[in-house]
């Protein structure tokens, strides 16, 4: 942040960062990564995109919001957002960002196989109300945004959401093929995420779960059509860490804004053809009308969250810890043979202490000697020192520093431990950096 | 058919889908090669790109880069035990101690060959049968899945060499390690202590090049330090070990005149091999169909198939140059396997498919069964498959030139190799995703991974268990939400096969050893 105002006419003048929650090739990750190509020709600069995936949104969101305000790291945003503080997940919420720019909104829609007897929702419902908790469904995990959209619905229709069986699973794309092979009633999820299967036919789509018919999707119906009142809208939008000086929030505002209205072009084609080819709603809000949407969306999840029987802990009745439980009682369990085996084993060996088989473990020669120990501890010593100095010294310094010493410590002559140092170092930076997009901490080389 | 095949034979002979495939090939032996970046990161970096190409040069470049990235994965595999993907974890220490042996370009060969030939065997099955067999993705449900991880896992226990309560034990660590950080299913923080960063848990790609690279590195400092070759450090003797007083340089091997370092002895190999081969790819192929199930999976069953039936099982973990042709002919075999659900039903077969998938429907092309009529896409079906095979012939001379640029690199001297290892550790797990997180994560799993070592504790199955545990946990969970008894686990006939071929898979060796032991008695 310091030296912020002396570059403000610069800004930007090095690689811009793109925090993704979610994993590579996954929708989230495709709007990012077309988006981050858009923003390269508008800036002027390369912009990376990091995946840092995990902790159901928890591990991405709070990197990148909470990153050094100085907009060189922006965020991708998504809903799950708004969802993981009303679960005690983390404590982190849109408040801390500067809303920049929403680039996508898909409502939540209900499919079934295509050969199912069900019409209608009101089929589903029936067969829900015949047998309650006989129905399964998923689409994502156990308290995931579809999972919260089926209890919307399922609220707005007068049932009680625990009347369904939710299913968990990983992904979309595992759902629908549970469904096709059989092992689910219906599915969660949004249109886009269903393209291809509704397009050949495969499943059926009851209703979509916004005000009025999705664009490319027009002859899919809403619920509301059908006598639902219910609306759950997925979006994905970007902001940067609150704090960030307000000349560079306008500069990126200003170039998302000329993305998303298709203005700028690369090879003839913009940003929202993109996202029209990939089915995604290309819906955008701009800072302060974003940031209304975000409030209004939070506090309707809290709502939901409040009313609805959905329980946070509705993974079954296998409880979180009978996993880890089973797996701790195998280690255990295993230790102790091994520790007969041993013990039998050396028993066996102080009889007889001859043996042929070399690769047993207690063949070993006497204790590492002390120039052994010093090796071992300064080559952890340099991962440490990695840990400990990169972010702030940067990955040039530190690298450097760390391959000169264990060079030296294994014995090689200076100059040629100098030489290395300088020719691989500088070369990996590069590589990573500018050919694969890598992007490596930068500190006080500028590198 | 034949006429869109033929359509598609000159769209892909145009100089620039030609230079395209060049390119990717490069560009994927390089990421490949590279510890620390993926098959999957390597077409997500290219995917904004694709937007702008046409469909034919999109796809090109998607299929050729993952066919060079999976087999350049085998590459840091052998040269500083560091496997590029999982899949190579299978036979990871195989690769690397015949490499130690000083037969790199013999292993490399063998990897590059049986890949390649593994690659075009299933995209053989895919022109053939891909609109019969992808219903294969439909037979299988949350109980199919729990017992094929089961199995796969299994395989990995029970094959590593070292014990089978090593391997076991080596399993468990795998798995436990997989629960640290938020249950996917459960949405509740375990082992996290109220951190966020454990909230994401442990990634497999920081815990793979700890285990592997970096307790490597760590081996070869002490040894360097005690300045003779110490038996416990390697389980294979006859290695020579870095620190005695000429600096290791593996070139035995290409001066031995009993070994057979062009190709040529590579090929008369896979022909001696060829019913192996087969049967390794077709492993390979149907895993690689079922949709959440890869190249990894394929990897380790077809090893442990191989060793079952191999004549020299002890050699495997040991430097078994046949247990690494099958199980690198199968997981190349699987790529071209995860292709027939993701174009017959729309459904990845994988991480890349799904990428596939996104790029299909971004140039109007929708999978599903009817791709196969209409004769637009029939083309370009027909493209795809040819690119496969195109992507499989390119990896020959270029996997070629990769392997005599990393036999160069074995012969720097091991005082100036292993720095470098080090820092190739901190670099690629940095890298995967930018977190410091994971570069502690390498340091601690390096540390186990060294201590597990002196113990004899295989490390293959570690990395398996913390790449399956989720998905484990996931389909148990799945299936005891499903449904209240645990006959349902074996009501589904493919369930009740794959579950008795578990069950079989722990019993029946010790009951084996039970009756030879018997027999022994019997005759003394």
């Amino acid at each position: 942040m310091s030296g912020g105002c002396s570059r403000q006419e610069d800004y930007p003048d090095a690689p811009i960062t793109v925090v993704v929650p979610w994993g590579v090739g996954g929708g989230t990750d495709r709007v990012a990564r077309q988006m981050a190509r858009f923003l390269e020709v508008e800036l002027k600069v390369p912009v990376n995109v990091v995946n840092a995936t995990g902790g159901r949104g928890v591990t991405g969101h709070s990197r990148g919001l909470r990153a050094r305000p100085d907009g060189y790291t922006l965020t991708m945003m998504t809903l799950e957002l708004n969802m993981l503080h009303w679960q005690d997940l983390t404590d982190i919420s849109w408040r801390e960002g500067t809303p920049l720019m929403s680039v996508n909104e898909d409502a939540a829609a209900v499919f079934i196989r295509a050969d199912s007897p069900w019409r209608r929702p009101q089929d589903v419902l029936a067969a829900i109300e015949a047998s309650p908790g006989r129905l399964t469904a998923s689409g994502t995990a156990s308290g995931g945004a579809w999972h919260l959209a089926t209890s919307v619905w399922l609220d707005a229709a007068g049932r009680d959401p625990a009347d369904v069986k939710w299913i968990p699973m990983g992904s979309s794309a595992a759902a629908m093929q549970e469904l096709l092979s059989g092992g689910l009633d219906f599915v969660c999820c949004s249109l886009p995420e269903a393209r291809t299967l509704l397009e050949s036919k495969q499943v059926r789509c009851l209703g979509v779960m916004s005000a009025g018919r999705a664009p490319g999707f027009e002859d899919v119906p809403t619920l509301k059509e059908q006598g639902y009142d219910c609306s759950f809208i997925g979006w994905r939008g970007f902001a940067v860490p609150s704090g960030t000086p307000a000349d560079r929030v306008d500069r990126l505002v200003a170039a998302m804004e000329r993305i998303v209205t298709g203005e700028t072009k690369i090879e003839g084609t913009g940003f929202p053809q993109y996202l029209e080819s990939q089915g995604f709603n290309a819906r955008w809000r701009k800072t302060d009308d974003f940031a209304r949407f975000l409030e209004e969306n939070d506090a309707s999840f809290g709502r939901i969250y409040q009313r609805s029987s959905m329980v946070q802990d509705s993974g079954g009745r296998v409880g979180p810890w009978a996993f880890p439980g089973l797996l701790a009682t195998a280690l255990v369990g295993l230790s102790i043979c091994l520790a007969i085996g041993h013990a039998r084993a050396s028993r066996h060996l102080s009889k007889v202490p001859l043996t042929c088989d070399g690769d047993t473990a207690g063949q070993r020669t006497a204790g590492p000697s002390q120039a052994a120990i010093v090796n071992v501890l300064a080559v952890t010593g340099c991962v440490v020192a990695f840990l400990a100095f990169a972010e702030t010294a940067g990955f040039v310094v530190v690298a450097g520093a760390s391959l000169l010493t264990t060079l030296l410590i294994l014995g090689n002559r200076v100059a040629t431990s100098v030489a290395a140092t300088v020719l691989v170092v500088p070369a990996i930076y590069h590589i990573f950096a500018h050919v694969l997009s890598v992007p490596l901490p930068r500190g006080w080389m500028g590198w | 058919m034949l006429s869109s095949l033929h359509d598609a034979f000159w769209l892909l002979l145009a100089p620039k889908v030609m230079a395209v495939i060049l390119l990717s090939a490069a560009y994927g032996i390089a990421v490949g090669a590279i510890p620390g970046l993926t098959a999957t990161m390597a077409v997500a970096l290219i995917i904004p790109i694709t937007f702008h190409l046409d469909p034919i040069s999109a796809i090109a470049a998607i299929v050729t880069l993952e066919a060079c990235a999976i087999f350049a994965g085998d590459i840091p595999c052998a040269l500083v035990r560091i496997p590029g993907t999982p899949s190579s974890a299978a036979y990871t220490d195989d690769a690397y101690t015949l490499s130690r042996r000083g037969l790199l370009r013999r292993t490399l060969g063998v990897s590059l060959v049986f890949s390649v030939a593994g690659g075009l065997f299933g995209t053989a099955v895919l022109i053939l049968g891909a609109r019969q067999l992808a219903r294969v993705a439909f037979a299988f449900t949350t109980y199919e899945y729990f017992w094929l991880y089961v199995f796969g896992l299994s395989c990995a226990a029970i094959v590593s060499h070292g014990s089978r309560v090593k391997g076991a034990l080596s399993l468990v660590i795998g798995l436990l390690l997989s629960t640290i950080g938020l249950s996917e299913v459960h949405s509740t923080p375990r082992f996290t202590l109220g951190n966020d960063d454990l909230i994401t848990g442990v990634s497999f790609i920081p815990a793979m090049i700890g285990l592997f690279g970096f307790s490597e590195v760590l081996r070869n400092v002490l040894s360097m330090a005690r300045g003779d070759t110490d038996p416990a450090v390697n389980s294979a003797k006859d290695i020579p070990i870095g620190g005695s007083p000429s600096p290791l340089r593996a070139t035995i091997g290409d001066r031995d005149p009993t070994t057979d370092t062009r190709f040529g002895g590579v090929f008369a190999r896979l022909w001696s091999r060829k019913l192996a081969f087969l049967r390794s790819s077709g492993i390979g192929t149907i895993i690689g169909m079922i949709p959440g199930a890869g190249a990894d999976i394929a990897a380790w069953i077809s090893y442990a198939v191989s060793k079952r039936l191999s004549k020299t099982p002890e050699e495997y973990g040991k430097g078994s140059l046949e247990g690494m042709a099958d199980a690198t002919a199968a997981n190349n075999a699987s790529l071209a396997g995860a292709w027939i659900p993701a174009l017959v039903f729309g459904i990845p077969g994988d991480s890349v498919t799904a990428i596939v998938l996104g790029v299909l429907m971004m140039k109007n092309i929708t999978p599903g069964p009817q791709i196969f009529d209409n004769p637009k896409q029939a083309t370009l079906v027909s493209a795809i498959y040819l690119t496969f095979i195109v992507a499989n012939l390119i990896l020959i001379p270029l996997g070629a030139l990769a392997i005599h640029a990393g036999t160069l690199l074995i012969r720097t001297p091991r005082r100036l190799l292993v720095p470098l290892i080090l820092l190739f550790c901190i670099v690629g797990s940095f890298a995967i995703n930018g977190s410091y997180f994971d570069v502690g994560v390498m340091l601690l799993t390096g540390l186990l991974g060294f201590a597990l070592e002196r113990w004899n504790v295989p490390l293959g199955p570690i990395v398996l268990g913390i790449v399956l545990g989720g998905e484990v946990e996931k389909s148990f969970i799945q299936n005891l939400t499903k449904s209240d008894s645990l006959v349902a686990f074996f009501e589904r006939p493919v369930a009740a096969g794959l579950g008795a071929a578990c069950l079989a898979l722990w019993l029946l060796p010790p009951l084996l050893a039970l009756r030879r032991l018997r027999r022994h008695a019997g005759t003394p």
